[in-house]
């Protein structure tokens, strides 16, 4: 974890130097000397009571150097997966390490290789007392520990010199922090549903409400309208028949005058529909159609049969029948 | 049988799958559904609101239209037929057309109504056919009068006949009209 502010402890074998690093650059540095892991807890916390830097310093980042950290290049090794290569070489620290009556800390990696060429790994160890001693140190000057390193390590992944149960805890630690931001995620997740729900319910009743309060006006605006519709139709039906009320008589009255002299009415019938028949009789029917054609008093008239011929007053006339209205039309 | 850790893991892997499965292909969906038909819903009712809203925000243009129809409807009442039944309104024509048959030498041989259930808002409409008497003069001046009196009547079916002098023993001739004749009148909601 990147850290703006933080401690940069190297231990050597015999020395220690101490780094207090801000955005990158040192801005408080001291060396001491130890000469027994006891002493290194000491000097630890005595580093960082003397150092004058503000208190936000609180976390540390240590790196062992050499020959403190032992470093082995093993090309040996099965070819195991990353994960299980730290197991392996802590099995068999012995055989890769040297080792003077204290337990070693170890840890390796696989470094990049090209094809065709053998596997090789890194492994660093070291003294698990001297890890100890960092540690309290560090925990007493009241500090956070990140990492304990090897110095000069690049290439590979990096390489941690924490005791097997340090980074047990840490890897539990991780898993616990994850599970944690998995549930915070969850729970971020379902609140935001929520509020979006209960706003949208807010809306909703917000809606109802106003709906609700519209109902009244709506409804009397509906009433004046089906009112309105019924009366305009009131209105317009009465003056539709005013409009039509003399087409029938005017059609009556034209069709009088269109006439010739010389025949007479005996019978009219006009229809709404513009149907109709008329009865006389006169000196030639055809005459009769052939003038109510001319004029355009009424639509297609046409004789109903044969005229029938009639002697009045000892002259012949023709008794007749004329249709009129529409060709498809019947006349009643 | 005790389980070892590897079979713990496997449990729980399969555990998990399936509570995913679950999770994936069915609380997943449905909830988008449900999620999205409730947005559906509500945008219903936005509409709602909104048409419900402008319909009420035009009442300016309906007043305009009230005030028309209303003069239109003040200026129907000489227009139509007293009465608010089909009874009422035959027995007004009736009289009508009996004083209009005697004012001009006719009379009225017969007034009978048709069946019709025509309506326009609340006026009915009233259909009859009527039969009068006369002579040209009287005939003529009838017609003229049905069509341009205060009461709107509308022939839709006229039928003039001449009669014989000599069947009839008068010195003029007698022509007989028929007519069927349409009129409104305001129908009370009660007595339809």
């Amino acid at each position: 974890m990147w850290q703006p502010r933080h401690w940069a402890l190297r231990v050597g074998r015999g020395w220690i130097r101490a780094e207090a690093v801000s955005r990158g650059r040192i801005v408080w540095a001291a060396e001491a000397t130890y000469e027994s892991c006891e002493e290194l807890v000491d000097v630890i916390g005595r580093l960082v009571a003397e150092a004058q830097v503000p208190a936000r310093f609180l976390r540390a980042r240590v790196e062992l150097e050499r020959p403190l950290a032992q470093r082995r290049l093993l090309s040996d090794l099965p070819p195991v997966r990353p994960s299980a290569l730290q197991a392996l070489v802590t099995h068999q620290v012995s055989r890769f390490f040297r080792q003077n009556g204290h337990a070693l800390l170890a840890d390796a990696a696989w470094l990049p290789r090209k094809p065709g060429e053998a596997r090789v790994a890194l492994a660093v160890a070291v003294e698990e007392p001297v890890v100890d001693a960092v540690l309290s140190g560090i925990r007493a000057a009241g500090l956070i520990l990140d990492d304990i390193r090897p110095a000069g390590v690049s290439g590979t992944r990096p390489l941690s010199l924490l005791p097997v149960a340090e980074r047990a805890a840490r890897r539990r630690a991780a898993r616990l922090d994850l599970r944690r931001w998995c549930v915070a995620v969850v729970l971020l997740w379902l609140m935001a549903g929520g509020v979006v729900g209960v706003e949208r319910w807010r809306e909703r009743g917000r809606i109802d409400r106003e709906l609700g309060a519209l109902v009244p006006s709506l409804a009397a605006l509906r009433t004046a309208r089906q009112t309105m519709a019924r009366a305009e139709a009131m209105v317009d039906s009465v003056d539709a028949g005013e409009r039509g009320r003399g087409r029938l008589v005017s059609r009556f009255s034209a069709a009088s005058r269109s006439l010739p002299d010389s025949a007479a009415l005996t019978a009219i019938q006009l229809n709404a529909d513009g149907s109709g028949r008329l009865s006389g009789i006169a000196r030639r029917a055809v005459d009769v159609v052939a003038q109510l054609e001319r004029t355009r008093a009424i639509a297609g008239p046409r004789l109903d049969g044969r005229a029938i011929p009639e002697t009045v007053a000892g002259r012949p006339w023709e008794r007749f029948t004329i249709l009129f209205g529409p060709p498809t039309g019947r006349a009643p | 049988m005790k389980l070892t850790t590897k079979d713990r893991r496997a449990l729980l892997m399969g555990g998990a799958a399936v509570v995913l499965a679950v999770i994936l292909f069915r609380l997943l969906p449905w909830g988008v559904r449900r999620v999205r038909a409730s947005a559906e819903e509500l945008e219903a009712r936005r509409e709602l609101l909104a048409r419900a809203s402008a319909e009420l925000a035009v009442p300016a243009a309906l007043e305009d239209s009230a005030v028309v129809l209303r003069h239109g409807v003040v200026a129907l009442a000489p227009r139509i037929l007293a009465g608010s039944t089909s009874a009422e309104a035959m027995a007004q024509l009736s009289g009508q057309l009996n004083h209009l048959a005697t004012a001009h030498q006719s009379r009225v041989l017969q007034v009978e109504a048709r069946p019709d259930s025509t309506r326009a808002g609340d006026l009915r409409r009233l259909t009859i056919d009527a039969t009068f008497e006369g002579d040209i003069r009287g005939v003529t001046a009838i017609l003229a009068e049905l069509t341009s009196g205060p009461v709107v009547l509308v022939p839709t079916r006229l039928v003039v006949t001449a009669t014989n002098p000599a069947e009839t023993n008068r010195p003029v001739e007698v022509l007989h009209l028929e007519l069927t004749l349409v009129a409104w009148y305001l129908a009370s909601p009660e007595r339809v």
